[in-house]
């Protein structure tokens, strides 16, 4: 890649404007606040554990001997919470960022010391990376206060498609090196049972695969694994391509939640960094303008309506989740239900209207 | 940060990244898999056994006085492990003779009380079964075909105290 080339695919390959980026921190901060948040259930428990169960993986955790007492935890987690407002309302908002992805990081970082690490590192990420986008450019009490400028940097989401690719790539490699293409291995279908039977996730669609016999499909999966996982790698270089390694990436989310039960809310955040939100703020702009009557403020009318109806959807959603109505024994929780469900039907949405487009111009190309 | 310095920090990242990816597979092979890691779960077993499937689990006994065994899985003993935690949890810990040996006697009297709560006998030794499961294809049953006991660890023994 030479220098032009470079300078294009970090500097162009995906627009921002301060609009769009505040609407998206608004979201970010507000989804993290309500689903996203480290459970504090077991902070208690962690710190009770003798210091024999202390098994932190090699890293920054192994400086402790010993879980800390349940004081340190809840000092973590009143700390990202401050953050994590901050960067809601826009105050001190790239210290707040980092901020908040640094007390992610302790948190996971005490919690995967039991001698398990969840991959949900773009927890932390997304907050590290998007800071230097000056994603409190709009909407902020730092834009109010004259204390931010208004330029805006879209490099970090080529810097978080990077990683995002990367990432998606050592998920993809290893099963090449495990056999998974080997025709006379449906990993999957391993995988499926292993999850079923050991890990008794039987919900969702998981109970109807377990009686169908298709080991075609399964060892279709497998492949089709591996080219969308070591794919996406590939993708990052060309932006239209990255977003539709998203798009399939909400659908192999949605059926791996599906049939395994297994839930990635935490990607489905760091996915959203890439939709158009820019069209979002002028949409929502648009239409509360008409459900006003009256030309809003966009600095603080706008905004301040989608936090609140945000918020209030966000409540909703918690609420039946922590009612349990549904998915009752199940890990799957509703929220991460509904949100994966939603993203999914927002792609076929997007999608068929793209190809339908598509086709319309074709059409309209061939009669002229 | 300017353009230079961006593109630097790219740079910076395109070659970081592979070496990271490298070192996290030396450390994982040796100890185990480094934190935090720029790395997805790899799933990179496929189960196969001969003509089916080849799954285990590990199961708790709790060897109580008047000789019952009360049976939990890991999820009903350690409750309070979250589900994504618990077969990590159980690998990491009670897997190898060796550092169930390890254990001090802070744990042991730890595992003692955890043990007590299930039960209103007094507790005499604590098991971990790790067992392997078969199911064989093409029809594959929810019940499998074999299991046999893959390794038994004694976690502690009341009887040995008294020895």
């Amino acid at each position: 890649m030479n220098s032009q080339k470079l300078d294009r695919w970090i500097f162009e390959s995906f627009s921002v404007t301060p609009e769009g980026l505040g609407f998206f921190r608004i979201t970010f901060s507000l989804f993290i606040l309500f689903f996203l948040m480290p459970d504090t259930s077991n902070f208690g428990y962690l710190s009770s554990l003798p210091a024999d169960f202390y098994s932190p993986p090699p890293g920054p955790m192994m400086l402790l001997n010993e879980f800390p007492p349940e004081p340190v935890f809840w000092l973590i987690y009143g700390l990202l919470f401050i953050s994590l407002c901050f960067l809601l309302i826009g105050y001190e908002t790239r210290k707040s960022s980092i901020a908040a992805g640094i007390f992610i990081l302790l948190l996971k970082g005490l919690a995967f010391s039991i001698g398990k690490i969840n991959h949900d590192l773009l927890l932390a990420v997304v907050p590290l990376v998007m800071a230097f986008s000056n994603w409190g450019a709009a909407f902020s009490v730092d834009a109010a206060r004259g204390k931010t400028v208004t330029k805006v940097n879209s490099w970090p989401l080529t810097l978080l498609a990077l990683l995002i690719g990367f990432m998606m790539f050592t998920a993809g490699f290893p099963k090449i090196l495990g056999g998974w293409l080997d025709p006379a291995t449906q990993a999957t279908e391993g995988h499926f049972l292993n999850q079923f039977f050991t890990k008794e996730r039987q919900a969702l669609l998981a109970e109807y695969i377990f009686y169908i016999e298709m080991d075609y499909i399964w060892e279709l999966m497998d492949w089709g694994t591996i080219v969308f996982e070591t794919g996406f790698l590939f993708a990052v270089f060309n932006s239209r391509w990255f977003k539709l390694f998203i798009c399939i990436a909400v659908l192999f989310h949605f059926s791996t939640l599906a049939i395994l039960n297994i839930a990635f809310l935490v990607n489905y955040i760091a996915y959203a960094a890439f939709l158009d939100w820019d069209k979002i703020f002028k949409i929502f702009h648009e239409w509360s303008r008409n459900l006003t009557g009256r030309v809003q403020q966009t600095t603080i009318g706008t905004p301040a309506i989608y936090g609140i109806l945000l918020l209030t959807g966000f409540s909703i959603i918690k609420m039946i989740a922590n009612s349990d109505l549904f998915f009752g024994d199940s890990e799957i929780a509703f929220h991460e239900f509904y949100f994966s469900a939603l993203a999914m039907v927002l792609i076929l949405y997007l999608g068929i209207g793209k190809i339908k487009t598509t086709l319309e111009e074709r059409l309209k190309l061939s009669f002229t | 940060m300017n353009k230079h310095q961006v593109k630097n920090l790219f740079i910076f990242f395109l070659i970081f990244l592979p070496l990271q990816y490298a070192m996290v597979g030396v450390i994982g092979d040796k100890i185990s898999e480094p934190w935090p890691a720029f790395v997805f779960p790899g799933f990179k077993n496929v189960y196969v056994y001969e003509d089916g499937y080849e799954l285990s689990n590990a199961v708790v006994e709790i060897h109580l006085q008047n000789s019952e065994i009360i049976e939990l899985s890991p999820k009903e003993f350690f409750p309070e492990i979250p589900p994504s935690q618990i077969s990590g949890f159980m690998r990491t810990h009670f897997s190898g003779r060796e550092k169930i040996n390890s254990f001090d006697i802070e744990t042991d009297e730890w595992l003692l009380n955890h043990a007590g709560q299930f039960t209103s006998q007094d507790v005499n030794e604590i098991h971990i079964v790790w067992l392997k499961k078969y199911y064989s294809k093409p029809r594959i049953m929810s019940v499998p075909d074999s299991t046999f006991t893959d390794n038994r660890f004694e976690l502690l023994s009341r009887s040995n105290d008294y020895e």
